[in-house]
């Protein structure tokens, strides 16, 4: 049970450590997108 | 990569990493969490998220109770919160209340939804984690009524001497595993008792029985069996004066009260005529001071419990003993019942000794990381983090506290908590009758730990010791 709890979080830590990446991605890339989307 | 071509958003979010990126793992990371952040979070509408992160986990938690407590949830989900956080709660409960009256169908109230919408998103997140939380310490509130008992029960933990209304709640408690199905019966296939015995002792069950209860081969008296003829003997032709030295022997408790006795001035014929009585005390006092009692389940530690000390149970147990047997069963239930507590007072520890506090880890792990858990996030968001920042991470964790605590693990962390209980109970109790036996360890010789007594030599020095060769009398 802990074993699959564990495998999770270290996928979870993996996501917050590339988040700052990803997000300089989202904001310049898919956000505009979104905003467009959303106006629409 | 195939899969891409066949969702058009899918191929957006790889369409927007930059060429740079060459790894494919670094690539699927990336794209997991713009789709994370696009479409579960900032895609995702007020109302979806608390469907889908918080009513089907309270649906489910609700499903182990009895309706009665659905009227008094608003008042326990108000702890924890802020009073701004009180009236989206309320909200999200109110909403959670019409999705369950009108079975989901919630067309006459979308107005209200979509005021409900345009809430700031990290405020919704950070209620559902909190309603989460407080959801889940519903889900260990397994029978109703129960924290009630044993919140009375707890600040008394040390005391020496258990009450009877004590008492009667663990009886009442093991009943109530008992009646669950929960009892646990410990199987000994793997821990032979006679490769133990033989370990122990060097010699085997058999040899043992030969040498101290009866060589039936040859038809010659065991060294326990010949003492108990002898005691029993000389109790029918001492006098109460006499007998006074012999009542104080630790290893024949309840010799003296044995029944059914029949008188006989001569040993010999008083043995042969007695030899039933004798036999089954021997046989006891074999079982209880070399092969030893195990209970192997509740039912049976219950049933002992249960007739109290006015009749002898099936080990004769005494009131020390019995104490004994509460105190550990004190011990287990408290370090358990702490679990609940914890989620709620960091304090609580404190008064607890260390061999408590280990158990309680060992029993509740799931619920002591997600509480961790729980306690980081809400610090995270009084950073000085930005808002996206916040918004993702609190939503990581969220998926993890709910992955950790979710509504059938709960259910299998009950069903464990309970065996658990269980066979720390028993483990505990078998303790304290293994402690009747022989213990290589503080004695050296099985004669001397069976028959040692003070002796007065002849210059009435007292010593300790025991005759190895029983005189024949008769």
């Amino acid at each position: 049970m802990l074993k699959i709890f564990e495998l999770e979080l270290a996928k979870s830590r993996r996501r917050k450590r590339f988040f700052n990446k990803a997000f300089k991605i989202f904001k310049e890339k898919i956000e505009p997108s979104i905003t467009y989307f959303e106006k629409k | 990569m195939k899969k891409n071509k066949v969702d058009p958003l899918l191929s957006f979010y790889y369409d927007c990493l930059p060429k740079n990126i060459k790894t494919k793992k670094e690539k699927e990371l990336l794209v997991e969490i713009l789709q994370t952040l696009t479409e579960k979070i900032y895609l995702k509408p007020n109302y979806e998220l608390v469907k889908e992160l918080f009513f089907e986990y309270l649906e489910k938690v609700l499903g182990y109770f009895e309706p009665p407590l659905r009227i008094s949830l608003w008042d326990y989900f108000q702890k924890n919160l802020k009073n701004e956080e009180k009236i989206i709660a309320g909200k999200i409960l109110y909403f959670y209340e019409l999705n369950y009256l009108y079975h989901g169908d919630l067309s006459k109230h979308q107005k209200e939804i979509e005021q409900f919408n345009k809430l700031d998103k990290l405020l919704v997140l950070t209620i559902i984690l909190k309603l989460i939380y407080q959801t889940t310490t519903l889900g260990l509130k397994f029978v109703k009524g129960d924290i009630k008992d044993y919140l009375s029960l707890i600040p008394k933990i040390t005391e020496r001497n258990f009450k009877k209304d004590k008492k009667k709640w663990v009886l009442q408690f093991l009943k109530r595993i008992i009646d669950l199905n929960y009892d646990i019966n410990l199987d000994f296939n793997e821990n032979n008792p006679e490769e133990y015995i033989k370990e122990k002792y060097g010699k085997s069950l058999g040899e043992l029985k030969k040498e101290y209860l009866f060589d039936e081969e040859n038809n010659k008296p065991g060294k326990i069996f010949e003492r108990i003829s002898w005691l029993l003997y000389k109790k029918t032709i001492l006098s109460e004066k006499q007998l006074k030295s012999y009542k104080k022997h630790k290893s024949y408790p309840n010799i003296f009260e044995y029944k059914d006795i029949e008188l006989c001035n001569q040993y010999h014929s008083f043995v042969e005529k007695n030899s039933t009585p004798i036999y089954e005390l021997s046989e006891f006092i074999f079982r209880k001071r070399i092969a030893g009692f195990t209970i192997l389940n509740l039912k049976e530690l219950y049933e002992i419990l249960k007739e109290d000390k006015k009749e002898y149970d099936d080990l004769k147990l005494t009131k020390i003993k019995r104490n004994l047997f509460y105190k550990a069963i004190f011990m287990v239930l408290s370090s358990s019942f702490m679990r609940l507590a914890i989620l709620k007072d960091k304090r609580f520890f404190k008064k607890y000794p260390p061999q408590i506090k280990k158990l309680f880890h060992e029993f509740n792990r799931e619920i002591i990381i997600a509480k961790k858990f729980y306690e980081n996030t809400i610090q995270f968001l009084d950073k000085n983090e930005f808002y996206e920042k916040k918004l993702f991470f609190v939503y990581e964790n969220l998926k993890i506290i709910l992955a950790l605590l979710d509504t059938d693990l709960l259910r299998m962390i009950n069903y464990f908590w309970f065996r658990n209980i269980g066979y720390s109970i028993l483990f505990l109790v078998n303790k304290v009758l293994e402690k009747e036996t022989f213990n290589s360890q503080k004695s050296n010789n099985l004669d001397y730990f069976l028959f040692g007594t003070r002796i007065k030599t002849k210059k009435g020095k007292i010593i300790k010791g025991y005759v190895q060769k029983i005189s024949t009398i008769g």
